[in-house]
């Protein structure tokens, strides 16, 4: 199971720097805000990677908890973007 | 390690491989339909592979329904995001028109198979039409039909 930690963390690390990159250098808004729902996604994909590893269920709580934010974080931005236009 | 480890460690691969493969495409596609596209793959996909694996490492009955939770609230929830996501980028008109270059310096002909053109040519004249299909759509679409503006 070590090794299935290591891989994961490398592809989950990877995948999130990447995401980051187009969240600093993204042209426009929306594509921080899809870049900011991918980085989401890897940290529930990192939670429940850990909850694995240790065979604990208790951090599987924040889980749901962080996907709900992401729709809720990505809805409010697509409320909110139109102002800003560019 | 038993059978049932190594089932849930391919799982788990797979699902951190979706999260890389969202970020490499996220940063290499050249318009913001193609990010949102290889974006919602690991919000749907990977979280369904990984909740997978967290079930078959766990072999606990009770943690079954929470996990069945997190897939079903991810199920209703990326699309909805994904598509109001999308809405903005289409009354930004940003679809159609890539938002970075390719490293390799494609052209825009060359990128016509990743891109819609919606406003055709990509004249003076054919710009200033669509942004103002663009803001007469805006301006009309949040008043709704029946209430006019004084």
């Amino acid at each position: 199971m070590n090794v299935t930690l290591v891989v994961c963390g490398i592809l989950f690390g990877v995948g999130a720097a990447l995401a980051a990159v187009r969240l600093v250098l993204g042209p426009t808004q929306i594509d921080r805000a899809i870049a900011l729902d991918v980085i989401l996604a890897i940290v529930v994909g990192v939670i429940v990677l850990l909850a694995a590893v240790a065979r604990s269920s208790t951090t599987l709580v924040i889980a749901v908890v962080i996907s709900l934010l992401g729709f809720i974080a990505s809805s409010g931005l697509a409320k909110l973007l139109p102002r800003d236009r560019r | 390690m038993s059978t049932l480890d190594v089932i849930a460690s391919v799982a788990l691969i797979l699902g951190a491989l979706l999260s890389l493969i969202a970020g490499i495409a996220v940063v290499r596609f050249p318009d913001t339909m193609s990010r949102i596209h290889a974006a919602t793959k690991p919000q749907v996909l990977g979280i369904m592979l990984l909740m997978l694996g967290v079930g078959l490492r766990l072999e606990s009955p009770a943690v079954i329904g929470l996990l069945v939770l997190i897939v079903v609230l991810q199920f209703l929830t990326a699309p909805v995001a994904a598509h109001l996501t999308v809405r903005v980028a289409y009354r930004h008109s940003t679809i159609g028109q890539p938002t970075t270059k390719r490293p390799d310096g494609a052209s825009k002909d060359e990128l016509a198979i990743l891109t819609v053109p919606r406003s055709g040519p990509e004249s003076a004249a054919a710009q200033e039409i669509a942004a103002t299909e663009h803001t007469s759509r805006e301006s009309g679409e949040d008043r709704g039909p029946g209430q006019s503006s004084g």
